[in-house]
């Protein structure tokens, strides 16, 4: 037999070639490695309405803080103050504030 | 079901629908594995690896292509990667021990492949094939080997490497001249 024959002949060996068989283990391995990671299925997430609930609630929460903080802001800080500079005694009167 | 329908099922959590889908596709994903890799073991590993990544990223398949070249194109990236990373343990294997302590064989070097599924009258000149196979650069590795092996169309083929179909036309011609070219050394 020439090269180029058996060139030929070996190019044309995988021709008929079946499917090899994997082991019949691999679906349960698979499952395994799944439960390993601690994965769960899909379906079995956190549904929509407790993510919309709980996004809810949190935009509900940062609008009252913000609300709340608007509102308070610089008027109590200044009564605060003169407050706490007429209990010292330290007021505009006397000359000795500011 | 059709393999769309199964896709759904599964994406809501249906283990069962998981099954069918391995049932119905491991053998494919395994050979493909089995004639890239040249190694049972390597091939089992990628098949379950294949599935673990269909499980987890079911939620992002949108169905743009079919299963089978979704399922086919995860393979394929798996199969380089491992690849990849034995060239270079090759490469380094020079820089550690080339030898196996104990039986004094090569340990970085895979020993010639069987393929199973080869007629027995075949087996010599397959296993020949095979070496010079994993000779070849990484694309006219893959695309000959989906079209050999899995006997994929050239437009299927296309889809799972994303090239166009003249592109592995030519992948393809490039892969047997070049087979026909060791071969003959």
């Amino acid at each position: 037999m020439d090269k180029e024959q058996k060139t030929e002949q070996i190019l044309n060996s995988l021709d008929g070639m079946s499917r090899a068989e994997a082991s019949p283990f691999l679906f349960t391995r698979i499952q395994e490695k799944l439960k390993q990671t601690r994965e769960v299925y899909p379906g079995v997430k956190v549904s929509l309405r407790t993510v919309f609930l709980s996004l809810s609630g949190l935009a509900l929460l940062l609008f009252l803080n913000l609300y709340s903080f608007k509102n308070t802001g610089s008027e109590t800080t200044e009564n605060n103050m003169q407050e706490l500079a007429g209990e010292y005694g330290l007021s505009n009167e006397n000359g000795f504030y500011y | 079901l059709n393999e769309h329908e199964l896709i759904e099922k599964i994406k809501t959590g249906d283990e069962n629908s998981f099954r069918i889908l391995f049932e119905k596709f491991q053998s494919r994903i395994y050979n493909t594995a089995l004639s890239y890799l040249q190694n049972q073991s390597d091939a089992e590993d990628i098949t379950q690896e294949v599935f673990i990544e269909v499980f987890r990223s079911v939620q992002s398949f949108k169905g743009d292509s079919s299963v089978s070249t979704w399922l086919y194109r995860i393979t394929i990236n798996k199969c380089n990667d491992l690849w990849r990373h034995r060239k270079r343990k090759k490469r380094f294997a020079f820089l550690t021990s080339l030898f196996d302590k104990d039986s004094g064989e090569l340990k970085h070097d895979s020993p010639h492949f069987e393929h199973p599924g080869i007629q027995l009258e075949k087996k010599e000149e397959a296993a020949i094939l095979f070496s010079v196979i994993d000779t070849l650069p990484e694309n006219q590795k893959t695309a000959f080997l989906l079209a050999q092996v899995e006997e994929l169309s050239q437009k299927e083929i296309a889809d799972v490497m994303q090239l166009s179909v003249k592109a592995v036309e030519s992948l393809i011609q490039r892969a047997k001249v070049n087979l026909r070219e060791k071969l003959k050394k």
